[in-house]
C-alpha cells in the first residue's frame, strides 16, 4: 500500500513546488533560479 | 626541518590575525606580502597630502579585534584606536530630502515614524528579531569552523533559537526586508545591505537584513585610516618575533603528493613550512600556486564553479573647504527595484548603472588627520562589472567614469563636488586586479550565497591538499574586515590543535 502511495506523494509534492514557484514573484523565482544552478556543485563544494 | 613551521601567503587582515596568533604561540612564522604594504583590501594610500581608504570606510563587530587581542594578551586600544560613527547612515534623495539612523534604536524608531507610521511598528519587530539573528547568525557562527556537517549539527544545537529563524536562510533579502517594512522608503534605506554581501536583494539571503540592526550596536571607524587596523595587528605579529617580507610574490604552493610543503616565490626562492596557509582568493590558490594538475578533478570542478563577488570601483577626491555631509556614510537614496536592475540589467550585461548603489563615505567628518587643515576626503563606491560590452576597458573610460559619477551627485543629489576637488583617484575594478592579485577586483574573493557559505565555501582546513589552511574573504563567513580577522583567529585555533598539539 506504502509502496503505491509513495511515487504519488512524490508526483504531488513536486506539483505543489512547480505551483508554488509559478506563482512566486520575480524576485524570488530568481533568488531559487540561482540558488538551484548551484546545486550541482554541493558535493564538490563540500569536500573541497 | 622546514625553513619556517608556517608560512602565509597574504598580508590582508585574516593572514596578520591568523600569523599574529601563531607568533604569539612560538610558531616560526612568515608572511609573504606582494604588496609594498599590509592591509590587502583594507589598506589606505597618500595621494597630495590625503589619505584615502582604498576600501572599506567602516566597521561593524569591533570586538572581533578585541577578542583577537585578547588572544595576543594585549589591549585593542594599545593598537588601534576605534572612534564610534553616529549617526551611522545618512540618506539623500534625489529630491534633496535628507535623513539620518543613529546607533540609538529609539532615534532611528522615530526617523522611520516619520517616513512610515506602521513602519515605526515595524522596526520594533525588527530590532527584536535582530539582536537574536544577531547572536545566531553573525557572533556565533563567527567563530564556528563550518567544516563539517558535524560542525553544523553542533552549531545548531547550541543555537536552539536558530530552528525559529531558519525561514531568513530560505528566502531573499527582499522578502525579509518586506515581512517587516511596508514602505518603499524604508525598504530602500535599508536595501543596499545586500550589497554588504556582494549581491542585490533578489539574490543575496534572507538573514543578511539583520546587518542592518548590527549597524546599530555600533559602527566604528580606526583613527588614521582604516590601514591602522592591520598595522596594529602587524605590529603586534613583529613584537612577537613574526617576520614579514614585503614585494614577496609567491608564484607557488610546492607540493609533495598531495601534500603542501612550502613556497616558490616569484624570485626563484624555496621556502619550506610545515604548514601553508593562504590568505588570498581561493581560486587562484588551488588553480594557480597549486596548479589544476596537482589537484583531483573533483576538486578542479568545485573551485572553479566558485563565482568571483561583484566589484566596487573607489573614486577618491580631496575636497576643499566645507563639506555639505553630516555622516561618515551617506547613501544617495535608491529604489529595492534599481538596486535589483543594477545587477540583472546593467552589471550582468556588462554596463555600468547609474543609480542602485551609491555611497559617499567621508571619513574626515570623524578623523581630521587624513586630510590638510580645512580639507575633507570623500570616496565614491558604486557597485560595475568587471567586464564591460562593447568593447570598453576599464582603463579607457575613467576620465569619463570619473566625470558621470560626479555629474549624478551634482545633478541627481545636489551635492557641490567639482569646484572643490584638489585631487582624485580612481580605483577601478582593473586596479585592485592589479593592486593586490585579486581576480576581477573581486571585493569579497568568491560570491556569498546559500550555496558559496558554511560547509559549501572553501574550507579553513584543505579538504584537498594536506597541510594547507585558507583564511580570508573566500572562506567561512565571506569577506568583510570583521569576518576575515575571525576566520584567521579561527584557523590559527585550528592549526594550533591540529599541528602544534596545543
Ligand atoms: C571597495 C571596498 C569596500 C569595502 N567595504 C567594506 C566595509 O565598509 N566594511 C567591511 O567590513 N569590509 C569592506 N570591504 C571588504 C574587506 O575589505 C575585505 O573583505 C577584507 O579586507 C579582505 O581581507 P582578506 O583577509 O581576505 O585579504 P585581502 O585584503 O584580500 O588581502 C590579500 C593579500 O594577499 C596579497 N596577495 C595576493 N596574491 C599574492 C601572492 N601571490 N603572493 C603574495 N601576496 C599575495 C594581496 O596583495 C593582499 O595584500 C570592502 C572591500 C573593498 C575592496
Amino acid at each position: 500500500m506504502l509502496k503505491k502511495i509513495f511515487p504519488v506523494l512524490i508526483l504531488l509534492g513536486v506539483a505543489f513546488l512547480f505551483v508554488k514557484y509559478m506563482s512566486a514573484s520575480e524576485s524570488k523565482k530568481r533568488f531559487i533560479k540561482h540558488l538551484l544552478k548551484q546545486v550541482q556543485y554541493l558535493p564538490g563544494r563540500y569536500f573541497a | 626541518m622546514s625553513d619556517y613551521d608556517a608560512i602565509i601567503i597574504g598580508a590582508g587582515l585574516g593572514g596578520l590575525a591568523c600569523g599574529a596568533i601563531l607568533a604569539k604561540n612560538g610558531i616560526k612564522t612568515l608572511i609573504c606580502e606582494q604588496a609594498n604594504g599590509c592591509g590587502g583590501c583594507c589598506s589606505s594610500m597618500e595621494q597630495d597630502g590625503f589619505k584615502f581608504d582604498i576600501g572599506p570606510s567602516v566597521v561593524e563587530f569591533k570586538w572581533v579585534w578585541d577578542v583577537l587581542f585578547e588572544k595576543l594578551r594585549r589591549r585593542t586600544s594599545d593598537y588601534i584606536d576605534f572612534i564610534e560613527i553616529d549617526p551611522i547612515y545618512s540618506f539623500i534623495t534625489s529630491d534633496g530630502k535628507r535623513f539620518s539612523y543613529q546607533a540609538d534604536l529609539n532615534k532611528t524608531r522615530k526617523t522611520i515614524k516619520m517616513l512610515s507610521e506602521e513602519d515605526a511598528r515595524g522596526w520594533d519587530r525588527f530590532a527584536d528579531t535582530g539582536s537574536v539573528m544577531a547572536d545566531i547568525f553573525f557572533k556565533s557562527s563567527m567563530f564556528s569552523p563550518m567544516m563539517t556537517v558535524f560542525d553544523m549539527i553542533l552549531f545548531g544545537m547550541k543555537n536552539p533559537m536558530l530552528s525559529f529563524k531558519l525561514k531568513y536562510v530560505f528566502i531573499n533579502f527582499e522578502s525579509a526586508l518586506k515581512s517587516f517594512f511596508k514602505s518603499e522608503a524604508v525598504r530602500s534605506s535599508m536595501g543596499m545591505h545586500a550589497y554588504y554581501l556582494g549581491l542585490p536583494p533578489a539574490l543575496c539571503p534572507g538573514y543578511a537584513v539583520f546587518l542592518c540592526y548590527t549597524d546599530h550596536e555600533g559602527l566604528h571607524y580606526p583613527r588614521g585610516g582604516m590601514v591602522s587596523i592591520p598595522k596594529g595587528i602587524e605590529k603586534a605579529f613583529i613584537e612577537e618575533n613574526g617576520e614579514i617580507r614585503y614585494g614577496e610574490k609567491v608564484e607557488k604552493i610546492i607540493t609533495d603528493g598531495k601534500r603542501a610543503t612550502g613556497v616558490k616565490t616569484a624570485s626563484g626562492e624555496e621556502i619550506t613550512a610545515n604548514v601553508v596557509i593562504s590568505n588570498i582568493n581561493a581560486k587562484t590558490c588551488y588553480l594557480e600556486l597549486i596548479g589544476r594538475d596537482k589537484l583531483p578533478r573533483w576538486a578542479v570542478k568545485a573551485i572553479e564553479s566558485y563565482e568571483y563577488s561583484f566589484a566596487n570601483p573607489n573614486l577618491m577626491l580631496g575636497l576643499k573647504g566645507e563639506i555639505e555631509l553630516d555622516a561618515h556614510h551617506t547613501v544617495c537614496h535608491s529604489t529595492v527595484d534599481d538596486m535589483n536592475r543594477a545587477w540583472f540589467d546593467y552589471c550582468m550585461k556588462g554596463k555600468i548603472p547609474d543609480r542602485g548603489f551609491m555611497l559617499l563615505s567621508c571619513p574626515t567628518i570623524e578623523d581630521k588627520s587624513l586630510a590638510p587643515e580645512n580639507h575633507h576626503c570623500l570616496n565614491i563606491v558604486t557597485v560595475a562589472p568587471y567586464r564591460l560590452s562593447g568593447g570598453k576597458d576599464w582603463d579607457h573610460i575613467r576620465e569619463e567614469y570619473v566625470e558621470s559619477r560626479i555629474d549624478i551627485v551634482e545633478k541627481e543629489f545636489r551635492l557641490k563636488l567639482r569646484e572643490k576637488i584638489v585631487t582624485a583617484k580612481l580605483n577601478t575594478p582593473k586596479d585592485f586586479e592589479r593592486m593586490l592579485l585579486q581576480p576581477e577586483g573581486a571585493i569579497f574573493g568568491l560570491q556569498f550565497d546559500n550555496m558559496s557559505s558554511m560547509v559549501f565555501r572553501p574550507r579553513i582546513r584543505s579538504g584537498a591538499v594536506k597541510n594547507l589552511y585558507l583564511v580570508g574573504s573566500s572562506t567561512h563567513l565571506g569577506g568583510g574586515t570583521p569576518t576575515v580577522t575571525a576566520s584567521g583567529i579561527l584557523a590559527a585555533d585550528i592549526i594550533m590543535r591540529e599541528k602544534f598539539n596545543a
